[in-house]
């Protein structure tokens, strides 16, 4: 149960830390950063930037840690029966989707351009 | 003398109605001028400080990374030059990422002093010209430029392409990435060419609609 937790522990931080990162990532969709922060909030979060990647490569690393914790666990489950109990379907689907917005996080900036075109709309 | 009971009216009406005309003496002044899609205000402004340092910013209200540069701009080069004359800065706040005049008022508080005009242009065009000018293929926008003292907008289609220029957008060159501190080493080597005796005269427009 303890390895568990763990596990549920280090994939939730990767989430967390993902969110983070794909929330300074993605500061400047609309104007909803100062509508929400002011404008000194907005300033503060586009502070955040330099540190995105090292956001994600800290959530990368926890994750990474997270997926070899549980599918270790479910191959000594496996082979040696399991004294612990098997890690269950949702752990694996918190794990996957966790991935999913690790990636979303890391091309945030390329999305948001995507999304968004920052051209005013009389130009268009 | 006795007067007539029209001349009396009209006199009534008169003091009624023109105080409503009158602009109210206190009210709030905007922190900013508004342009029209001209933009002959602005360009009466940069031509009017013809000999000192001009500073032109096309930013979002909104955007975040725009606000930053702002307020790191506002560090290193306007804290320690507050009162300097030789330099006039013209912020451009224009309507991207959703932006509205009502955006450009708490932004236009990051860079104040008394030779800095803030202006909200609506439609956008002042980054559609200094794309022109810069001839890049993408709206120009979240860009930092430094005009010489001798610079003269003289085309009001054109814009002049700016003397020293930095930016925060994708798709432009990285080492042109806006670095608050080589802008602030940039401002001092263009302020170098102006001596303090000859930057009287007009400063940034006080705001105003246009």
């Amino acid at each position: 149960m303890q390895e568990r937790k763990k596990i549920m522990a280090s994939g939730g931080s990767a989430v967390g830390l993902s969110m983070l990162a794909s929330f300074v990532g993605l500061c400047c969709i609309g104007p909803w950063t100062v509508a929400l922060l002011g404008v000194s909030g907005a300033v503060s979060m586009a502070r955040w930037q330099p540190f995105r990647p090292y956001i994600l490569t800290m959530a990368g690393g926890i994750l990474a840690w997270a997926f070899w914790r549980t599918y270790r666990l479910r191959r000594v489950c496996l082979a040696e029966g399991c004294a612990e109990k098997k890690p269950g379907k949702a752990m694996y689907i918190s794990l996957w989707l966790s991935a999913v917005l690790l990636v979303l996080a890391v091309f945030a900036e390329q999305l948001q351009w995507l999304l968004i075109d920052p051209t005013p709309a009389a130009l268009r | 003398m006795s007067k007539s009971p029209m001349s009396l009216i009209a006199a009534g009406a008169l003091l009624t109605f023109v105080p409503l005309a009158a602009p109210a003496a206190d009210a709030p002044q905007k922190p900013y001028v508004v342009l029209g899609k001209s933009l002959s205000q602005l360009r009466a402004d940069f031509n009017a400080n013809v000999g000192k340092v001009r500073m032109l910013y096309i930013v979002g209200p909104t955007c975040g990374i725009c606000l930053r540069g702002m307020s790191d701009l506002q560090e290193t080069v306007y804290s320690k030059k507050i009162d300097d004359p030789r330099m006039v800065t013209f912020v451009v706040h224009v309507p991207t990422l959703g932006a509205h005049e009502a955006n450009v008022a708490p932004a236009s508080r990051l860079i104040t002093n008394r030779y800095t005009t803030h202006y909200w242009e609506e439609t956008g065009i002042t980054g559609r010209l200094m794309q022109q000018a810069m001839g890049v293929d993408k709206y120009v926008w979240d860009f930092w430029a430094i005009y010489a003292p001798d610079v003269r907008w003289s085309d009001e289609r054109l814009m002049p392409a700016p003397s020293f220029w930095q930016h925060q957008l994708g798709g432009l060159p990285p080492e042109r990435r806006l670095d608050a501190n080589v802008f602030a080493s940039k401002v001092d080597e263009f302020l170098a060419q102006v001596s303090m005796a000859s930057a009287t005269g007009p400063a940034a427009a006080p705001p105003k609609s246009q």
